[in-house]
């Protein structure tokens, strides 16, 4: 259980964390997103007790992160951006001074080193030292470092930059093993990751937060913002056919009930973007042009809505916000004239 | 373990297993030996002389022999003691530390002992040619063990002095110049002093001096005010260094 209050932390004049609050249940994934500079590591620094904010209280299952940090850091695990590694030890001795400095027991500890390495793949190069290894191998050193007091809570700042695929993939595994029972926060600026492994997401943006929901939430906020001026929704639907034909384009534009159609962009592209009224009924309309006209359908499906969306609009500044509105303005007249154009063709 | 000896173990483990500090230490043992030997044949030449006192021996060659100790600890305590948490800022591994569920007193004191350690086991290694010189000479051993017990207290102020050099700057060249300095500065104004009009002035500003305090130790006087002084000492300088640390925190 962690119980973020109003927290915040300055740096002299500037101020990088304003009155953050939120609460993290116990057994809980949550991802931290938000763009660089947002905030995110200062926040999970001072979740850590490694930086004192500048006012408001953390609790970390009962603890007060300042009054009690012996306590709080005993069930923590922390991985820090850079991982704090000790280049001139092997991968075995840093993760027994590791585990002494986290006073794990004796009759825990070997047992517990033997389990993170067998989990994170670093049994092979456990008598190397850390300088001999690669980028993704040390950040595994780093994730091992974080694992091996078998803490309660796990706090990680961009595990998985400098990992191959085949390793995030594996660290995605790594996690759902850690599930449940431990409360997992981890931070990224990688939105699939954040899909992938977290259940709730805490966006920040120049210090405060902006959103924080389930993921689920997320994605419906953002089809629900992808409104068009009369309010009903509308949704961007991808065509794929065989023969594409600047006539078969303009007979689509033709119909009432669809909003816009472009090719989508790439050489030898043979798909379609519609925008339309998200009802049954136009879907099948499509469809009986396709059919009709004999183009030879080879996909037809609704574009995903990613949390991309989502956190680009949310991590927008406000300027930037007005820039777009005006250029989508501008881009509807422009779409519009062109659809005139065309009915008068 | 306490977080100590965690510490403490780690550090010394990482002196004796770099190749760059084995090489310093044997090059220090080495040069100690060389100029034992020019000691000593001066030493004997001038007993041989007929005509004055002889020399005492302990005057003429054991004190001689640690002033030289001395001045190589102005380099060589620097040199070990520079890395020991400028490195640690450097290279981020300060983040592990201080989330660990240890205090930075604890951390500070593991770090300064190791350091100091060092420093003793080179000094043991100093007193060899003292205690081997006992099977071949008798003499008082009351003033050379006086004088090894300041020397030790010395070398621990003196890595104090460093440990705060280290908190201070991340750069590692920068800590050791700047123990350098430290040590150096200590050194000059405990062989000159201040001169002031002023007589309880100076009698304070004297006793502030390392000098009149190693001079007692030196002479085989071990008195409770120059314990206490390097004592004392050496406990600021740790908790100069502790502070600098929590002040991580805060920035």
């Amino acid at each position: 259980m962690i119980r973020v209050q109003n927290v915040s932390k300055n740096y002299g004049e500037r101020q990088a964390i304003k009155d953050l609050t939120f609460e993290i249940k116990t057994g809980e994934v949550v991802g931290f997103l938000g763009p660089n500079g947002a905030g995110k590591t200062t926040t999970m620094k001072m979740l850590t007790g490694f930086m004192t904010p500048s006012s408001g209280n953390i609790e970390i299952c009962g603890f007060d992160v300042q009054k009690n940090p012996i306590e709080v850091k005993q069930k923590l695990g922390y991985l820090p951006e850079t991982p704090p590694l000790y280049v001139d030890m092997t991968v075995e001795n840093y993760l027994n001074y590791v585990a002494d400095l986290k006073k794990v027991p004796k009759k825990e500890k070997k047992k517990n080193i033997e389990e993170v390495l067998e989990s994170l793949r670093l049994t092979e190069v456990k008598n190397r030292l850390i300088q001999n290894l690669s980028k993704g191998f040390r950040q595994r050193v780093g994730i091992a470092q974080a694992l091996v007091s078998n803490p309660e809570i796990l706090i990680l700042d961009e595990p998985t930059v400098g990992l191959d695929p085949s390793q995030v993939s594996e660290f995605r595994e790594i996690l759902k093993v850690l599930k449940g029972s431990r409360t997992i926060i981890l931070s990224t600026h990688i939105l699939q990751e954040v899909q992938a492994s977290c259940e709730r997401v805490i966006i920040i943006n120049n210090g405060q937060i902006v959103a924080q929901n389930t993921i689920d939430e997320l994605t419906s906020m953002a089809s629900r913002s992808n409104q068009n001026s009369v309010g009903s929704s509308i949704v961007k639907m991808i065509l794929k056919v065989n023969r594409p034909s600047d006539e078969f384009r303009k007979l689509l534009a033709r119909q009432n009930f669809i909003e816009s159609v472009s090719l989508m962009n790439g050489l030898n592209s043979k798909s379609y973007e519609i925008i339309c009224e998200n009802n049954e009924a136009n879907f099948e309309s499509i469809i009986k042009l396709v059919l009709d006209e004999k183009v030879g359908l080879q996909e037809f499906k609704k574009d995903s809505v990613l949390l991309e969306d989502v956190f680009v609009e949310l991590t927008k500044n406000k300027n930037e916000v007005l820039e777009k509105k005006s250029k989508s303005l501008n881009k509807n007249s422009n779409s519009l004239s062109e659809q005139t154009k065309e009915n008068l063709n | 373990m306490s977080a100590v000896l965690v510490i403490f173990k780690k550090e010394v483990a990482g002196f004796f297993k770099s190749p760059w500090f084995l090489f310093v230490y044997s090059f220090f043992g080495l040069l100690l030996g060389v100029r034992f030997l020019i000691s000593l044949d001066e030493f004997i030449q001038k007993s041989m002389m007929p005509q004055g006192k002889p020399p005492n021996i302990h005057d003429a060659l054991f004190i001689q022999h640690l002033n030289w100790v001395y001045m190589m600890f102005l380099v060589l305590i620097p040199l070990m003691a520079m890395r020991l948490i400028s490195e640690e800022k450097k290279e981020r591994t300060m983040d592990l530390l201080l989330t660990s569920p240890i205090s930075t007193l604890e951390i500070v004191m593991g770090k300064f002992l190791a350091a100091w350690f060092v420093a003793i086991t080179m000094l043991f290694l100093a007193f060899l040619f003292p205690l081997f010189t006992s099977t071949v000479s008798t003499f008082d051993w009351g003033p050379l063990l006086g004088s090894y017990m300041g020397m030790i207290l010395l070398a621990g102020f003196n890595v104090g002095l460093c440990l705060v050099a280290s908190s201070l700057t991340t750069s590692t060249v920068m800590s050791g110049f700047l123990g350098f300095i430290f040590i150096l500065v200590t050194m000059i104004y405990g062989s000159s002093g201040i001169q002031v009009n002023n007589v309880m002035l100076s009698m304070m500003l004297e006793q502030l001096s390392l000098g009149v305090h190693l001079h007692d130790f030196f002479q085989g006087i071990v008195t409770i005010k120059s314990l206490v002084f390097l004592i004392s000492g050496v406990g600021f300088l740790c908790f100069v260094s502790q502070r600098l640390i929590e002040t991580l925190r805060w920035k």
